[in-house]
């Protein structure tokens, strides 16, 4: 989880993620817990539980089979949620192993996945669905989910995905200036004599298991830049595109440490393309042509995408990028 | 439109697979009457059980994704010839009975349908460009752009000359580039995006209902004593079913954070981690109930299956395991049933195995190279 770490929390770490993972859905572990206790109470004091009893099926009976469970139906879900909740209580979520072993297997950042073993929603689903269930008479049982379910929409805010759909302009779903913008820089590419020269290569190449296979097979591509907003969907559209920032290091670069990993600047490779991104939106004044230039040989980028309200455009080809047009409100650039 | 017709195409391709997959595990076990929703859902995990012991041979002998896809292909057309010369008998006793199971249901399963057609709306509908969604689909893209499995790094093109344990041996999304290297034409986008994204969805669905099936069993004790029979048997079982898939569904609309399953289902449906979240998990939680039950007979072969495919879909198939454990050996411990110790550990083998590769690979131990 992003920004909790043990080394900050120590024993309190498994704690504060789980308040973290649940932020204001807390209602639901609140009836997963009530709901338990109350069943367990029931099932000590000796009552059994009033359940429904209209039916059994005729087909599935056996003489004998059911007679013989060593528990209540009911009671024996209880013990299976209280079985995982201790067992997880004393191994994943015991804050002392927690503490020694989760930095070791590197797990800090994705801790918040062993609450999905807790059997949190659906174990309040269990009981509300048996609490409405209940209820004999079908109007007031549709009374009473409509009151649960206006209950819970008024103390729990919406799951942050569902405000966030839009209908997708195209059948891909991604942004439409994607699309041309990969087939104008592909269009500028293959005149190059890079590719050219890629090409030829790779038809020279009949094993294809070999390394220097896989370096052609690469360099047939033209490696780019694209602003943050879209690079992500790139490669999942066209992956004819190679790009220079890999996932970790763009997501770092535009201050998102959720990945855990950071880059100092003695990380060479992070800081050319850092100064890259610098010199495309002017971040940075004290980048310099020859400083940009040396980071664009390094790396061999050829192509940059900057949104045409922001690119630090005349710094570019100041510095040996000429501009391959402007498409979908995006200006390329061509670096040599 | 020739892209919409070819995704639902595929639509149809995949579920048949998964229907067929599921009628030949039921004719194995020798069971002739079941639901086609119950045997799609079972053949799912297997589907993703076989395709990962396939494409991970395939994988690490560096052959070209095609030859993975005729492998599939030559599996997928086996299944559904299988599976409709065992299963159409079934297949039309359960259509025929359909009214009557629909009448059985009753109201509650009309908003169940609402929920799972506003969930399938949903995921069709959504989409962003977050870093997690670039690797998923971009390793399908870049399977098939490039023709291999798992030689270059999805996020930048680059190659990569060492396979990583984390990423390499859970090969869900090469099933995407599979599926659309088989309908030439349909891009691995819109497979992984729309049409894998509203399959995982149904398949949310069916887990929770079979849940719900097993936690509101037909029969409903009282002690020692059953209860007796009433005049419309399954009624009360799939009614509560109904009502609980519904309460789930509401529960996950009101997930706040990023974290819980609610956000994987909506929006990272076609993610391997929101299968072993939303698929996995409650399949394992439905036997595990089973078997506190005492309700079905070989619930471990089932967990198996389970096992093979959260191994497919993530590297956190490793929550599958440790709820798999939590929530069956203490039951077996209580009942000192020792003899099922081995039937869970025959159960957890395709975890177990994953978990010794993977720290083999982390170690140094095995190298795995991607080229030669």
């Amino acid at each position: 989880m992003a920004g909790i770490t043990i080394k900050e929390y120590g024993l309190a770490f498994v704690w504060v993620c789980l308040k973290e993972y649940l932020g204001r859905s807390w209602p639901i572990l609140a009836i997963f817990g009530a709901g338990t206790v109350a069943c367990l109470l029931l099932a000590m004091l000796g009552r059994k539980e009033d359940a429904p009893l209209e039916v059994v099926d005729a087909r599935d009976y056996t003489p004998g089979k059911y007679e013989d469970a060593p528990m209540p139906d009911a009671t024996s879900v209880i013990w299976m949620f209280v079985s995982i909740v201790v067992f997880a209580g004393l191994t994943v979520m015991n804050p002392f192993l927690v503490r020694a072993l989760i930095p070791k297997f590197g797990m800090t950042t994705v801790y918040y996945r062993f609450f999905w073993i807790l059997p949190i929603t659906f174990g309040a689903a269990w009981f509300l669905a048996r609490g409405i269930g209940s209820i004999r008479k079908k109007l007031l049982q549709a009374l009473a989910f409509a009151a649960v379910t206006g209950i819970l929409a008024f103390v729990m805010p919406l799951n942050p995905g569902i405000p966030n759909v839009t209908v997708p302009t195209n059948v891909y779903k991604v942004d439409g200036a994607i699309p041309v913008l990969c087939d104008a820089i592909h269009k500028d590419y293959e005149q190059t004599e890079t590719y050219q020269k890629a090409t030829a290569k790779l038809a020279g190449i009949t094993d294809r298991s070999s390394r220097k296979w896989m370096k052609w097979e690469a360099r047939q591509h033209p490696l780019c830049v694209f602003p943050y907003g879209i690079e992500f969907a790139v490669r999942q559209y066209d992956p004819g595109i190679r790009l220079l920032f890999n996932r970790n290091l763009r997501l770092y670069y535009e201050g998102n440490t959720s990945t855990g990993i950071t880059y100092g600047s003695k990380n060479k490779r992070y800081m050319l393309r850092k100064r890259i991104l610098d010199a495309m939106y002017g971040r940075d004044p004290s980048v310099t042509p020859k400083a940009f230039r040396k980071a664009m040989k390094a790396t061999k980028t050829q192509y940059l995408v900057v949104e045409e309200n922001l690119a630090n455009g005349g710094f570019l080809v100041q510095s040996g990028c000429s501009q391959v047009g402007i498409v979908a409100g995006y200006t390329i650039f061509r670096f040599g | 439109m020739k892209i919409m017709l070819l995704a639902a195409a595929a639509l149809v391709l995949q579920m048949l697979v998964f229907l067929c997959l599921g009628s030949v595990v039921m004719k194995v076990r020798g069971e002739d009457k079941y639901s086609l929703s119950h045997a799609a859902w079972i053949g799912y995990f297997v589907y993703f059980g076989v395709f990962e012991a396939i494409c991970l041979g395939c994988e690490i002998t560096l052959l070209p994704l095609r030859t993975l896809a005729l492998i599939m292909a030559i599996f997928m057309g086996g299944a559904i010839l299988l599976g409709l010369f065992s299963g159409y008998r079934s297949w039309i006793g359960s259509m025929n009975s359909l009214r009557y199971r629909l009448n059985l249901h009753g109201i509650p399963v009309i908003f169940m349908l609402l929920a799972l057609a506003a969930s399938v709306v949903f995921v069709l509908l959504y989409y962003d460009a977050s870093a997690d969604s670039g690797w998923y689909v971009g390793t399908a893209t870049t399977a098939l752009g490039t023709n291999t499995i798992g030689r270059f790094d999805p996020s930048t093109g680059e190659r990569i000359l060492r396979f990583q344990a984390r990423y390499a041996l859970n090969c869900f999304p090469y099933h995407n580039a599979v599926v659309s290297s088989l309908l030439r034409g349909l891009p691995v986008i819109v497979q992984a995006r729309s049409v894998m994204s509203v399959i995982n969805v149904i398949m949310s669905f069916l887990s929770v209902y079979e849940l719900g099936r097993c936690l509101f069993p037909d029969y409903e004790e009282r002690g020692r004593k059953v209860r007796s029979i009433a005049s419309r048997p399954g009624a009360y079982s799939r009614k509560r079913a109904d009502l609980f898939v519904v309460m789930v569904f509401v529960l996950n609309l009101l997930s706040s954070t990023i974290y819980m399953p609610g956000i994987f289902l909506f929006t990272r449906s076609f993610e391997g981690k929101s299968l072993i979240v939303n698929v996995a998990i409650p399949a394992v939680l439905a036997i595990a109930v089973s078997m506190w039950r005492e309700t079905e007979q070989a619930p471990m072969r089932s967990l198996f299956w389970v096992m093979a495919a959260s191994v497919c879909f993530s590297a956190s198939s490793i929550m599958v395991l440790a709820l798999s454990i939590m929530s069956i050996l203490p039951l077996i411990v209580v009942r000192g049933k020792w003899i099922r110790l081995l039937s869970l550990a025959a159960a957890c083998a395709p975890v177990l195995a994953w978990g010794a590769v993977y720290y083999l690979i982390q170690h140094g131990a095995i190298i795995l190279r991607t080229w030669r």
